[in-house]
Parts: C-alpha cells; sequence; structure tokens
C-alpha cells in the first residue's frame, strides 16, 4: 500500500459519514467503511456484492438504473433527503452524494451517505413550533378582535352613559333654573331680603351645574369622538381661536400677540380650535392687578413636532400643582376665578389624540407659559406677526 | 302667507318645561294660548282630531309644531316621522327642541324633515329669547307653505 492510499485507507475508517464504493460495471457495492456499517446495520459481508436499492438506498431496479444512468453522464448524482431503513427497521434521513472518478483506466463510483436525521427532527419540531406559533397568533388575533369589539362596545355604552345622565340631569336643572328665576323676578315683593339671596343662590348654583354637566359633555366627545387627522396651516387655526375669545379680550383689555410662523400641521381642527380657546381663555382668566398680555408663538422641536407656547402674564402655576391642573374637575382656585376644572383636562386629552402632548413651564407668580406639541407637515408656513389689542 | 298668528303646539312630556314655556312666550309677547301634546302619540292623536282634539275651536289645528325629543310612548323623531308621511301635515312647520346637542340627534332631525333645531334654554331669559325669535320668524317667513 502506498502512503496516499494508506491515507486514504485512514479517512476511510474513521469518517463519521458513510461511504459506499462500487463498481460501475457491475453496480455492485464493492467496500464499505465502519460507519455506514453502524448506522444501517448491516455486516460488511452483507453489503458487498449488493446494489444500492437492495439496502433500501433507492427505491427499486428501475430507479436503480436511471440513477447509474445519470451518474455515467453527469459524473455526479447527489439526493439531498432519502428515507431510509435500517436493517432493524429503524427509520432514517440521510443526504446522498455520489461521485465517478476514473481510477486509471477504471472507473469507480464513491458515494457520501450522510446521516441527517437529527437535523430532520429538528426542522420537524421547528416547523411544528412555527405552525403553532402561527396558529397562536391567529387566537391572539381572533382574541383581539373580540377585545377591541368589546372595549368599542363599553366604550359606546360609557359614552351613551355619560351623555344620559348629562342630558337627564339637565331637565330638573332647566326647571329649578326657570323657577327660580320666576321666583326672584316675580314674587320678589312677597320675600324679605334673606328668601330673595336664596332664590338667588339657588339659581347660580343650577347655572353651575348647567356649565359642569356642558363641559362634561364637552370632555366626553373629546375622548370618545372620532377624530379624524388631516393638514391644516396652523396660523389661521391660531388666528380663529383668538377671534372666539374677542369678547374677553375685549372685556379685560387684553394683548394678545400672535407671534409666526406657523407651519402646517396633522391635526383635526375643530379639536386643536378648542384646545387653543381653552388655552387662551385661561391666559385671559388667571390674571390679577394687571392687563393680561398674551403671546402665542411657534418652536420647532428635535422630534420634528411644533411646540406652540401659550405664554400669560397671570397668576403662574406653582410645581406641584403642574400635573394635577390637567386632570378633570381639578381646580386650584375655588372663589375668585369662575370654571369647572376640565378645561385643561380636555386640552391634555384633546392633543393626545392628536398624537401630541402638553404641559406648562411656571416658576414664580410671574405668568405661566403652557405649550402643546402637535405633529407637523413639512417646512413651516410663510412668517408674520399680528397683534390683536381690543 | 305669513304665519301672523301662529298656533303654536309644543310636543313635550315635562310639565315644569311646559309650563316654564308658557311664561317664555307670553314674556315674549305672544298673545294666545299656547298648546299642548304630551308625546308623540298624544301629538298624533292631536293632529288626527281623535278624541277630545275633535273640538277645534279647543284644539285648533297648529301652524308652528315645537317638538322635544325624549318623550315616552312615540319620541319627537317618531312623531315627525309620522307627520312627515301624512299628506295632510308633510309641510307642517316642525321645529325641535330639545336638551340634546349630539350631532347624531341633529342630523336625523333634519334627516327626517325638521324645520329647525333649537336647543332647549337652560334658564327663563333664554327661553323668552327662543320665544320672540321664533315670534319673529314667523312672522317675516314671508312664504311659508
Amino acid at each position: 500500500m502506498s502512503a496516499s492510499e494508506l491515507r486514504y485507507r485512514r479517512l476511510f475508517e474513521a469518517a463519521r459519514d458513510g461511504i459506499l464504493i462500487i463498481d460501475p460495471a457491475t453496480r455492485k457495492i464493492v467496500d464499505v467503511n465502519p460507519y455506514l456499517i453502524e448506522f444501517l446495520g448491516y455486516t460488511h459481508e452483507e453489503f458487498v456484492g449488493c446494489e444500492l436499492f437492495e439496502i433500501g438506498l433507492l427505491k427499486d431496479e428501475d430507479a436503480n438504473r436511471a440513477a447509474f444512468g445519470k451518474l455515467q453522464e453527469t459524473g455526479y448524482i447527489r439526493y439531498e433527503d432519502l428515507p431510509l431503513e435500517t436493517k432493524d427497521g429503524r427509520h432514517v434521513d440521510v443526504e446522498f452524494v455520489s461521485n465517478l472518478y476514473q481510477e486509471g483506466d477504471q472507473g469507480i463510483i464513491q458515494c457520501n451517505v450522510r446521516d441527517i436525521t437529527a437535523r430532520k427532527k429538528t426542522e420537524a419540531a421547528l416547523r411544528e413550533a412555527r405552525e403553532l406559533l402561527a396558529k397562536h397568533s391567529i387566537v391572539l388575533e381572533e382574541t383581539v378582535k373580540i377585545r377591541t369589539t368589546e372595549l368599542r362596545g363599553s366604550n359606546v355604552q360609557l359614552e351613551t352613559f355619560v351623555y344620559s345622565i348629562a342630558h337627564d340631569l339637565r331637565a330638573p336643572l332647566r326647571a329649578m333654573q326657570g323657577f327660580s328665576q320666576l321666583l326672584v323676578q316675580e314674587h320678589a315683593q312677597g320675600m324679605n331680603e334673606d328668601g330673595r339671596n336664596y332664590a338667588n343662590f339657588i339659581n347660580r348654583a343650577a347655572q353651575t351645574m348647567d356649565l359642569l354637566l356642558t363641559d362634561l359633555l364637552a370632555f366626553s366627545r373629546i375622548s370618545q369622538q372620532e377624530i379624524q387627522l388631516a393638514q391644516v396651516g396652523l396660523g389661521p387655526v391660531v388666528e380663529r381661536a383668538v377671534a372666539d375669545c374677542e369678547s374677553e379680550i375685549a372685556e379685560t383689555g387684553a394683548r394678545v400677540e400672535i407671534i409666526g410662523a406657523w407651519p402646517v400641521v396633522l391635526v383635526h381642527e375643530p379639536t386643536l380650535r378648542q384646545i387653543l380657546v381653552n388655552l387662551v381663555g385661561n391666559a385671559l382668566k388667571f390674571v390679577t392687578g394687571k392687563t393680561p398680555h398674551v403671546r402665542l408663538l411657534a418652536e420647532p422641536r428635535p422630534d420634528g413636532k411644533v411646540r406652540i407656547w401659550i405664554e400669560d402674564n397671570g397668576i403662574g402655576v406653582l410645581p406641584e400643582f403642574q400635573e394635577r391642573i390637567f386632570q378633570v374637575f381639578q381646580r386650584l382656585h375655588t372663589k375668585a376665578y369662575a370654571g369647572t376644572g376640565i378645561g385643561l383636562a380636555i386640552v391634555k386629552k384633546g392633543v393626545e389624540r392628536m398624537g401630541g402632548h402638553t404641559g406648562v413651564v411656571s416658576e414664580d407668580e410671574t405668568g405661566s407659559r403652557f405649550w402643546i406639541d402637535l405633529v407637523t407637515v413639512g417646512a413651516p408656513g410663510s412668517s408674520a406677526t399680528t397683534e390683536k389689542n381690543l | 302667507m305669513i304665519i301672523e298668528n301662529p298656533v303654536i303646539l309644543v310636543v313635550d312630556d315635562s310639565e315644569n318645561d311646559a309650563f316654564l314655556m308658557r311664561v317664555g312666550f307670553q314674556r315674549a309677547g305672544f298673545k294666545d294660548k299656547l298648546q299642548f301634546a304630551v308625546d308623540g302619540e298624544d301629538a298624533i292623536a292631536y293632529l288626527q282630531g281623535q278624541g277630545r282634539y275633535g273640538d277645534r275651536t279647543e284644539f285648533p289645528l297648529p301652524s308652528v309644531v315645537l317638538m322635544d325629543l325624549n318623550m315616552p310612548r312615540k319620541n319627537g323623531f317618531e312623531a315627525l316621522e309620522w307627520i312627515r308621511l301624512n299628506p295632510n301635515f308633510k309641510r307642517l312647520n316642525v321645529n325641535i327642541l330639545s336638551a340634546s346637542s349630539r350631532p347624531e340627534d341633529i342630523a336625523r332631525a333634519y334627516d327626517l324633515g325638521a324645520n329647525s333645531y333649537l336647543l332647549k334654554a337652560g334658564n327663563l331669559d333664554g327661553l323668552v329669547m327662543t320665544a320672540k325669535a321664533l315670534l319673529l320668524w314667523f312672522k317675516t317667513s314671508h312664504c311659508a307653505p
């Protein structure tokens, strides 16, 4: 045996792949390595002299002949995945590669048989897991769909509930307001001053409750209504919102500055207008001993949003109250300033429903700077500064 | 034809509202008697002249209806629908007078053929203003059906 032959022989004996040597003339096995003997369970003697189909490597004699035809033609055949049975009937899967060589003047076929049973099992397990996962995700999707429908249903129920409460409470309220007014206007002579005062108290309380119900309805609507966002030029909306506050501006003699440039934003315009009216209204309302001065300006943010500042020279908001004032029915002033405590809750809810945020900066009692962040579209619009001084 | 001396039928299940409405219209300068029905079913009976409503001197056919929405038996929508389907009353001036500012209610009322949709005023002064506006409108609606 030459050195190279010896090397080959050692490889043949030690390989962890099955190797068969076949004589292309007879198609019979002439040699088999120990690994394949161990793997398939046939003895060396049983292998030698067999054709491939006899040990199940090819389906039958016809397949055998076809495979050898192809091998003669191309010098190479490969089956990525062949099912096999070992001698003791165990099912295994193999990758089968066969090459035709010339050794001097005679041909020789070497077949490599690799056990891929474990890989196949892993693949099957993986496939099964994927299918299971897909099934689970279908179930999950269905569950989410059902829950969403239920949630929508209960949202509608809640809206109907809030609405009917507010609506039904209004009817007796109308009576309280109407009759207490009648009492004051038509029966004042029959009452002493206390009596007239009491009737007025009833009337004022009923008016307050009416305001509360109106705001509660507005809050429930802004939380529940379907809103569609559209591209809107911010400038005109700001101007319209300020115009909505005209009577308060006139009453207080306030100075309102609108400082451009205003970009195009993605908003629900009526909601944004209400938000701005509430913020400007607050800026005009919460001022003591001064003429209100309100400034509205836009500042581009690093995240692509735009921040609208509503700055006032009012009484300010102490840091410990700056979160609380955005909650429903939270009021910091009971007597001095009228209101129901819903205005800023509407601002927060409305801004959030348009994908934005809101907050306030106020360190001392020299004013507040409320801000809302809105999603922008494209570049800022034309720059302009207008001033309202009524 | 101007609705000079309108016969106003108020359809409302609330006695309080009915009483205050009477005061409001009086204060707005309306001299005649307001007619009342307590719900949609009663309003239809009135229009058809059923039972005591057969007496047309006491219960004349209205030229204007002020219709509440939320009422027992037949609500305002159902009564309005009936009126618009009835050949004798399909052009009758029917105004919704409701406390509901819900967009769905407003849209549905107009879809069913309401002539206008008024919100119930919260207090007496507001009610007087509504009544005055209505009376002025009747007086100046020169081409009523």
